[in-house]
């Protein structure tokens, strides 16, 4: 009797000790959903000057009175250059913006080039300005691990191909009015859709022995994980949401030299260019999907991915399914790099 | 053409029956029913709305044909076939047949008890348990045959869920200090794979019960739904819930006074894998301790208190009887707009529709009107508190009086959407009564009466954070018995709400992801008035006009009444 | 897997060390059968045992005098007395019992084959059987009756060693005018009509067989096929009339007999007592109504019996008394006593008799015979003797 009843009052006790309240919120805040929206510190740098090639960094900070989603970019007032964050929070005063000199859009930040960054919300129509920032002097240009082709040579033998819709498809200075992100040259894809025609416009095939010049058929890869392999380039977009750009990897299979469309797989990855200026596009090998196409690439010998026996880069311009009329993309910078994508 | 095929297949499958009945043991059970409803629609809703028809008619009448078949001693098997028909149209809406029930029970050496088919599973209320649907307790007369109805459909035994799949009993003896060990073990199919993106889902649980002393009871339980991968092969998703709980029950006496002590304590583990943004769900603990004892043979008295986390879940235990999301079977879309019209007392009280019949893996919505503080049952995550409870009987067989008081207060153990925490407190009385018995009528009068008050606080900002909310339940019922057999019934339902709650939108994975906020300041009375004519025990005729008025003055133009003359006849043989 | 077979390997193992495993029922969840789930199965079988709660009329008036008593009980330690004498200025005279603390009991499931049993005896002596009238009241107050009769008892007359009654619910069925809701029943009522003293206990509804189709072979009506149909040898199951009372010594004697290992051994004089009980009942057949395989001309009654005093056989006349209540009686005349002796152990003469039952005025009351009770044997004036062996044979 006696232990039933210490059995109870510590069951009792137990119950009620444990009774203290738990500090986690369940569910968004009600402040959030509910609350009045207010600005109520402005974002604001902290430096007026920077010095990328220093390794220094700028911070940005500021305070809503609720959470809401948000957009902040960096604005070279200048080359045009943008580097964008987004986020939610609603005190960015304890974890601070922090930009070291990357972009998001192309093209790269200039020396002693005036920047601004601007506070923008998705639900409200709220815009604000920082004070201007200097950089005074821009971040090295990191290396890639393979370039692939910066598009500098015009004479080089790219394999174009089309079906008879093409209006441009090759390297260019300034095509429309739109200069290269890096350097002189960008290369362009263009062609003219009519309502009823096939979506595929034109193409362009850059074996790996013509990107590497080093005489190998393949590339070569410091890894054989396709997931620690990225592609990286610059996409130009018109704005017209009317591209699509499928980047192929073509593999040779039994590593004869040739690639046998119809026996060897090819694995690509599709874009819809729905932005309008330079944006740095990054996949990793890994993220690529096994041709679908009908003989061309859609059987893989060896069953999987195989990086080493990548023969050759392709990029095709299509229409997106509905949009007729020109469709053009621009790339440029086309590179490989290790373990994570390439962060100009 | 149709119907004439459908009786001759019943013969013909009756005929082989009937002979065997000469051999074996063969029992014909079943129920029968004819429900009609005429209703008509009133109210300010009308000035605005051109949509919603006046009037409506509705009936159906099923026949339940049940077969109790023992070939052997050992074995048993029941199945039940229903045939419906609605009262829809001029030509009828046709007959619907369907298997309703079957299951197969049998003793495997006598050691062992097994049951395949469907089965009413139950355990404890924080593994498998369905708790009482919103106002379903302490009804006037007047509403018992349509709950009976709805329990019936709806296979809600003794708080137990339907489901379909095997059960398998067995035990052991042991001595004087050790006296035995029960095992139940079942396992039972929750959801059906669609081949491709969607597996099978199962339910498994058992049961291991120890009695000590004879009068000690220790008892572990397990509960554990999981989702079968392989079963769909183009999604390696996969769901799993698993409840552990631990109980003890023990009764003993100090001088005449009987009590009985019990308690449970447990946790609960969910994981999702391969699930797109899904979270990682901590552990979620409970623990409950229960107290009764009869200060006198009339009076007993129960203290309980409870303690469940706020991540503690368990799909078995928090499914819900009244689904709010569901759609009326009368009237159930109203202003120009068509939008699904709320539910309210009437439709809880006699339209099976609201009812879920199967466990659900998701908290589902709940109207914080008719419950705010154990929507879910006792599993209802994040809640701490106890109950007192007292209550009173005399002469309980001859319905001379009855009378229970219950108090309780709880409170949330984490906030939702802000820091602070929701306090609840109740206070519920309730008593019944055939007060023919103190003037020596020999018909029967029976009076019942039930109260309730809720109120939920929560401190905060105003109008984002801060919640107070009082509702207010009344139920009155008069029976008299008029001739033998023949009781004139009325019945009397007030509802009142008045304040504001925000109510928690879950996604998928049970998270809350938004809230809704309400303010309430509503009024709903229900009538109800008519005879009911007992033939037998389980044969009655129902006439009953039933007038619902549903009035939130927060949306005056949305006010409406709904008058409806019901008749009702229900068999059980 | 590995936990399946862990699992089975533990319960090898408790069955290995014999702990034994519990019998299974085929109940459902909550423990019910069946029959109990469709609520086929009668419950409310307690009507009385040791406690008066729900009794009414247990009071003491003129007519009457009922009351609990604690001393004398077939079970426990409570039974019922019933002292009571109705004369014409009595009103109704019974006592009631709502049992099951006067909740609505429903008896539909037992009223075919069910019945009321109890045990009763006679307080003093013996007792007649008495008039009463068993009652099932509903709550609309409408009450069935069914007579208590004679062939409800187990031996006649009632006497002071407890005997079973059953009294067929299917009597209640054939009452004429209207009946009680047999689902609604609130009480059994019983009414004591002239007079009668008894004790009665353990007053249960008990459930009757449940017949599996086809016709159900009635109880108590049965035909003796095999003879000699022995009556008596060594112990008297089926009759009644033992005893040492005042006035007469009736035992069974394991130390004079003929043959077996007993006889039964009379001693009386009620010379002086003329309100001795003073017979013996023998039934044959498990207290059935006999018919006999032929005509009752075609047996005989046969006995041996050791008188010291051979002129007290005179004492002696042999009857049949039939469930209709007629009575047939001879007296024991030297007729139908043989000749021949037959020595015991102890050296004892017995003489057979043997009357056929041709012998029996079976006309003159009309005794319907195929419904046999009873053999008597009654005895007057004073004597003693021993009988031993008493059958009935073909001629």
């Amino acid at each position: 009797m006696k232990k039933l009843l210490i059995i109870f009052i510590g069951v009792y006790l137990i119950l009620f000790m444990g009774c203290k309240k738990d500090t986690a919120i369940e569910g968004p805040e009600l402040i959030d959903l509910f609350g009045e929206f207010a600005l109520l510190e402005p974002i604001r740098a902290s430096v007026k000057t920077v010095n990328f090639a220093n390794q220094e960094q700028v911070l940005f900070k500021g305070k809503l009175s609720i959470r809401t989603q948000w957009t902040v970019d960096i604005i070279g007032l200048n080359s045009g250059a943008i580097k964008t964050f987004t986020g939610n929070e609603k005190d960015f005063n304890t974890f601070p913006i922090t930009w070291n000199g990357t972009i998001t859009y192309a093209p790269f930040f200039r020396k002693n080039e005036p920047c601004v960054a601007r506070l923008r919300f998705e639900n409200y129509p709220d815009t604000i300005y920082s004070d201007t920032i200097t950089i005074t002097d821009i971040r090295p240009t990191p290396s890639v691990d393979i370039l692939i082709d910066d598009f500098e040579s015009p004479q080089r033998p790219y394999n174009t191909f089309t079906e008879g819709q093409q209006t441009f498809n090759g390297t260019s200075v300034n095509y429309q009015g739109v200069s290269p992100t890096e350097k002189t040259r960008f290369y362009v894809l263009a062609g003219n859709r009519g309502p009823t025609a096939s979506l595929f416009l034109c193409g362009m095939n850059l074996s790996a022995r013509v990107s590497q010049g080093l005489g190998s058929n393949y590339f070569s890869f410091a890894t054989e994980n396709p997931n620690n392999i990225f592609f990286n380039a610059y996409i130009y977009g018109w704005g017209d949401n009317k591209p699509e750009l499928s980047i192929e990897f073509q593999e040779d299979d039994n590593k004869d030299g040739v690639y046998q469309p119809a026996e060897e797989g090819a694995y690509n990855f599709r874009l819809p260019i729905n932005w309008k200026g330079w944006k740095l596009v990054s996949f990793s090998y890994g993220d690529t999907r096994i041709s679908t196409s009908g003989g061309f690439g859609n059987v893989d010998r060896t069953g999987k991915k195989d990086p080493d026996r990548i023969i050759a880069a392709q990029f095709l311009l299509l229409s997106q399914p509905g949009t007729s009329g020109i469709t053009r993309v621009g790339i440029d910078y086309a590179n490989f790099t290790y373990y994570k994508p390439f962060q100009p | 053409m149709k119907k004439h095929i459908s009786y001759f297949t019943c013969i013909l499958l009756m005929l082989p029956i009937v002979l065997v009945a000469q051999e074996k043991k063969i029992d014909f059970f079943g129920s029968g029913r004819f429900a009609l409803n005429n209703g008509s629609i009133n109210g300010a809703l009308l000035n605005t709305d051109s949509v919603t028809p006046r009037k409506q008619m509705r009936g159906s009448t099923l026949f339940d044909l049940g077969f109790h078949i023992k070939p052997s001693a050992e074995t048993e098997i029941k199945a039940i076939t229903r045939v419906t028909n609605d009262i829809n149209g001029f030509w009828g809406g046709g007959i619907v047949m369907n298997v309703r029930e079957l299951y197969l029970r049998g003793l495997l050496l006598k050691k062992f008890k097994y049951q395949v088919g469907d089965l009413n599973t139950r355990m404890t209320p924080f593994t498998l348990y369905n708790a009482e649907g919103e106002l379903s307790l302490h009804n006037p007369e007047a509403l018992n045959t349509f709950s009976e109805v709805i329990a019936y459909d709806k296979f809600y035994g003794e708080n137990s869920w339907r489901q379909q799949g095997a059960q398998i009993d067995f035990g052991f003896k042991f001595n004087e200090v050790f006296n035995s060990m029960k095992i139940k073990g079942l396992i039972a199919k929750n959801r059906q794979t669609d081949y491709f993106s969607t597996p099978d889902r199962l339910f498994s649980a058992a049961t291991a019960d120890f009695t000590f002393f004879k009068n000690l009871g220790l008892q572990y339980n397990l509960a554990h739904i999981f989702d079968v991968r392989e079963s769909a092969m183009f999604s390696d998703a996969r769901f799993s819930n698993t409840v552990h709980s631990f109980g003890l029950t023990e009764s003993f006496s100090i001088k005449q006074f009987q009590f009985k002590l019990s308690g449970e304590a447990g946790f609960s583990k969910v994981a999702y894998e391969n699930m797109l943004a899904a979270p990682n769900i901590p552990r979620g603990n409970f623990a409950t301790a229960s107290l009764t004892f009869n200060p006198s043979k009339a009076w007993y008295v129960k203290l309980h208190a409870n303690r469940v986390e706020t991540h503690f879940r368990s799909m078995g235990a928090q499914s819900r009887r009244v689904n709010f999301n569901a759609v009326a079977s009368e009237y159930a879309y109203y202003t120009n707009r068509e939008s699904v019209r709320p539910a309210n007392m009437l439709d809880i009280l006699t339209d099976g529709n609201y009812y879920n019949l199967f466990l659900t893996p998701n908290l589902q919505g709940f109207n914080p009107v008719y419950e705010n503080i154990l929507p879910y049952g006792q599993a209802t995550p994040n809640r701490q508190g106890a109950q007192a409870e007292l209550g009173f009987r005399t002469k309980a067989q001859l319905g001379l009086f009855t009378s229970n008081m219950r108090v309780s207060r709880y409170n949330e153990i984490s906030g939702q959407g802000t820091i602070n925490t929701r306090n609840f407190s109740e206070i519920q009385w309730d008593a019944n009564s055939n007060i023919n018995h103190f003037y020596h009528g020999k018909r029967r009068l029976n009076l019942s009466v039930f109260y309730r008050l809720q109120n939920t606080q929560r401190e905060g900002i105003k109008n984002i954070e801060e919640i107070q909310l009082n509702t207010s339940q009344v139920k009155l019922g008069v029976a008299y018995e008029v001739v033998p057999k023949l009781h004139l019934q009325m019945g009397l339902l007030l509802v009142q709400a008045k304040g504001n709650e925000f109510m928690p939108t879950r996604n998928a994975f049970n998270q809350v992801v938004f809230f809704e906020r309400s303010n309430y300041n509503l009024n709903e009375t229900l009538f109800l008035g008519g005879i009911n004519y007992q033939f037998s025990k389980h044969n009655c005729l129902k006439i009953q006009w039933q007038q619902v008025n549903w009035n939130n003055e927060l949306l005056p133009q949305n006010q409406y009444g709904i008058n409806r003359l019901s008749v009702l006849y229900n068999l059980f043989f | 897997m590995k936990s399946l077979i862990y699992f089975c390997c533990g319960l090898f193992m408790l069955a290995a060390c014999g702990v034994q495993m519990q019998t299974q029922n085929l109940v459902d969840e909550w423990g019910n059968t069946y029959d109990q789930e469709q609520q086929q199965v009668f419950t409310d079988k307690e009507v009385f045992s040791n406690q008066t709660a729900d009794v009414w009329g247990l009071e003491k008036t003129d007519c009457k005098h009922f009351s609990r008593i604690d001393t004398l009980a077939y079970k426990g330690k409570s039974s019922i007395k019933l002292q009571w004498n109705k004369t014409g200025s009595c009103a109704w005279l019974g006592f009631g019992i709502g049992w099951n603390g006067y909740a609505a009991k429903d008896l539909t499931p037992v009223m075919q084959n069910g019945k009321i049993t109890f045990f009763i005896r006679a307080i003093k002596g013996t007792q007649f059987v008495p008039t009463l009238i068993f009652l099932l009241e509903d709550y609309s107050g409408i009450q069935t009756a069914t007579l208590f009769k004679a062939k409800y008892l187990e031996r006649y007359p009632i006497d002071e060693a407890w005997q079973k009654v059953s009294i067929p619910l299917s009597g209640f069925l054939e009452a004429a005018g209207p009946k009680s809701d047999f689902s609604n029943i609130k009480s059994l009522n019983v009414e004591c009509q002239g007079e009668g003293a008894i004790l009665i206990d353990e007053i249960y509804i008990e459930e009757g067989s449940k017949l599996n189709g086809g016709v159900s072979k009635k109880f108590g009506q049965t035909i003796t096929q095999t003879f000699p149909a022995l009556i008596f040898e060594d112990d008297m199951q089926y009759a009644w009339g033992l005893g040492n009372y005042l006035g007469r010594n009736i035992q069974i004697d394991s130390q004079v007999y003929l043959m077996g290992s007993k006889a039964l051994h009379m001693q009386w004089n009620i010379t002086t007592l003329p309100n001795v009980n003073n017979q013996l009942g023998f039934n044959w057949e498990r207290w059935q109504a006999i018919a006999l395989y032929d005509s009752v001309v075609a047996y005989s009654l046969s006995m041996y019996i050791y008188a010291p005093n051979k002129l007290n056989l005179n004492m002696l006349q042999i009857g049949f008394e039939s469930y209709a209540g007629e009575q047939v009686n001879i007296g024991l005349n030297q007729t139908y006593v043989s000749n021949t002796e037959f020595t015991d152990k102890q050296g004892n003469k017995w003489l057979k008799v043997r009357i056929p039952l041709a012998a029996f005025d079976w006309e003159k009351t009309q005794f319907n015979v195929q419904k046999f009770k009873q053999l008597l044997i009654t005895f007057t004036q004073e004597g003693e003797l021993w009988i031993d062996h008493i059958q009935l044979e073909k001629n």
